[in-house]
């Protein structure tokens, strides 16, 4: 069973990583172009920068989740780290709680209150409904929850030993 | 309110990511004082990320990555020891100057510290400088990579302090450009007083040639980014787009060091870390729209109006709270947190914004190089196998040229300010 959720978490995460580094590529390629387009030719593509700020918003919710399962958020540990195995794993537990309790509280006042609300309103140069964007949230805070439980059961399995929720800034 | 700044801290001790953790605290100041406004969250997070400007961050983390990943330490080491070489302490002297170009290419101080401290404090240590001096060296030049433009922590500035990316840019020339011959004068002076080797480095006008025909295209990177801002080329997201297929020519075309699956690697590295310090971002969005709903940013401005204090008192005051918070937090969320509470009281005693930005990163860099949260100190003993301590102990020497630079700006704006004031008046 824990090896099943080991796998489950690494499989949604590799697609998710392919899945921002192909949108960064596309967003650094596009915002390239735009400048050749307005310089070289006068000319630009109408919506471009709106498409490259939504892109953005994507590869920032669903890099998140990344971090997340990778551990890679910055944090301070320092106070953490000196603490002993056994109270250093259920702070873990906890913070992976709260993680997901914070993203899930997102996910549901996003479904529930804000798309509804402000979703249909149109995106002026892309002429579409701004929920597609807004829809990056709670993807991403979903994809967060769901990591952030997988890690639980795999800590109170003892499939993953304890450590640190995040690291420092590189 | 205390449950905001309570709880904020509490989760942070408990090693929780600063994004969630300022995420959580809101949540908690909604729960407990306005349980009507929880349904903003989503919203406040998204806009914290809906910003064109914000994509800066990923294409300059990216330049920096690709310039790294194309192996321009060697030659840069190289170009930098026709300069240095020759005096005593050369290799020192070589790690300083390396710093202050690679500083501008790379726009982090810790790539700074992980690529130029893997070459030369090995090569210091055969060359029988002592490991500490080899490894402090390392660290304290790598923060000059903070401030030199172009710079990751000063963009991140410009977009919390709504302010001219290209102005930021030139405010770090002369201080960073000060730290790095600061830093050099004092090498050398320990270098004198211990007899530390010279380096032989053939002079000969072919070879000299030969090293500059090899650096040029990458030591006028920098200039090139940041002069398409200045001069109103490009804006600082299409700069930062342009500098990244810059690097990816160079790192193909020139160094021929560049492959694809490290290029693939770059991608990957900078937009998890931009993804880390966007999340801190958009979540501080909410915990700053809270503190400015309690009024605290004027609450702490009209505080210090009450104090008559003049600019540079309230800026002494500033440098001494930026350092002791540095010590404990890493630059990006430092940033995003201190520049809505201190900015408005520092330009209400008549700082300008680009003083006020330029201070905080010169008094964050410096915090990069302290333990217990310095991440160049954290890069710097996984490259050199020292203790933190003793880098740290081996950098104060040179942390003291970031100090003196640190008092000469905010003693005399006009260093930070007289190039923005010339070429963007």
């Amino acid at each position: 069973m824990a090896d099943l959720i080991a796998k489950l978490d690494r499989a949604i995460i590799n697609t998710a990583e392919v899945a921002i580094v192909a949108a960064l590529i596309v967003l650094f390629a596009l915002v390239n172009l735009l400048v050749v387009l307005r310089y070289v030719f006068g000319s630009t593509i109408v919506g471009g920068n709106e498409f490259i700020v939504v892109l953005f918003i994507y590869t920032t919710a669903i890099g998140a989740a990344v971090a997340v399962s990778r551990k890679e958020h910055i944090a301070i540990n320092f106070l953490v780290d000196g603490l002993p195995v056994g109270p250093r794993k259920i702070l873990e537990i906890i913070g992976f709680a709260l993680i997901a309790l914070i993203n899930a509280v997102m996910v549901w006042y996003s479904l529930t209150i804000w798309i509804p609300l402000t979703g249909r309103f149109i995106l002026p140069a892309l002429q579409l409904p701004q929920g597609y964007a807004q829809a990056a949230v709670p993807i991403g805070c979903g994809l967060v929850a769901l990591s952030s439980l997988l890690h639980i059961a795999l800590l109170l399995t003892g499939k993953e030993g304890a450590g640190s929720l995040g690291t420092v800034e590189e | 309110m205390l449950v905001l700044i309570l709880s904020l801290f509490v989760l942070l001790a408990m090693g929780i990511p600063i994004a969630y953790a300022l995420g959580l605290s809101s949540l908690a100041y909604f729960v407990v004082e306005q349980p009507d406004l929880m349904q903003i969250l989503p919203q406040r997070l998204f806009s914290g990320m809906n910003n064109y400007a914000l994509i800066s961050l990923p294409l300059f983390i990216l330049m920096g990555l690709v310039m790294n990943e194309s192996g321009i330490t060697g030659r840069l080491i190289r170009f930098s020891s026709l300069f240095v070489g020759k005096l005593r302490g050369g290799t020192g002297l070589v790690n300083v100057f390396a710093s202050m170009i690679f500083g501008g290419i790379s726009g982090s101080a810790a790539s700074d510290t992980a690529s130029i401290g893997s070459v030369l404090i090995p090569e210091m240590k055969s060359k029988g400088y002592p490991g500490r001096f080899a490894a402090g060296i390392t660290v304290a030049s790598s923060t000059m990579g903070m401030i030199i433009p172009p710079s990751v922590p000063i963009v991140l500035y410009a977009i919390v302090a709504q302010e001219s990316v290209g102005r930021l840019f030139l405010g770090g020339v002369i201080p960073g450009l000060l730290i790095g011959f600061l830093q050099l004068f004092i090498c050398l002076r320990i270098s004198v007083r211990n007899n530390y080797p010279k380096e032989d480095i053939d002079t000969g006008l072919s070879s000299v040639i030969r090293e500059i025909r090899g650096s040029i295209l990458v030591v006028l990177m920098p200039v090139l980014v940041v002069g398409a801002v200045v001069f109103g080329i490009a804006t600082a997201t299409e700069s930062a787009g342009l500098g990244v297929l810059y690097a990816v020519l160079i790192g193909f075309l020139v160094i021929r060091a560049l492959t694809f699956k490290g290029l693939l690697n770059c991608f990957r590295s900078a937009i998890i870390t931009s993804a880390k310090i966007m999340m801190i971002i958009a979540m501080s969005t909410m915990y700053i729209w809270i503190l400015a709903l309690e009024r605290v940013p004027q609450a702490i401005a009209a505080w210090v109006t009450s104090m008559n204090l003049g600019p540079v008192s309230v800026m002494l005051l500033v440098n001494v709270i930026i350092l002791a918070i540095g010590t404990f937090i890493d630059v990006s969320p430092a940033i995003l947190l201190m520049t809505p509470v201190l900015l408005p009281a520092a330009v209400e005693a008549g700082v300008s914004p680009v003083t006020f930005g330029v201070i905080l990163i010169s008094a964050l860099a410096v915090g990069a190089c302290t333990p217990p949260v310095g991440n160049c100190l954290n890069v710097c003993a996984s490259v050199s196998g020292l203790r933190i301590g003793t880098i740290f102990r081996g950098a104060l020497p040179f942390l003291l040229a970031n100090f003196v630079v640190l008092l000469l700006i905010t003693l005399f704006p006009q260093l930070v300010l007289w190039i923005p004031s010339v070429l963007m008046p």
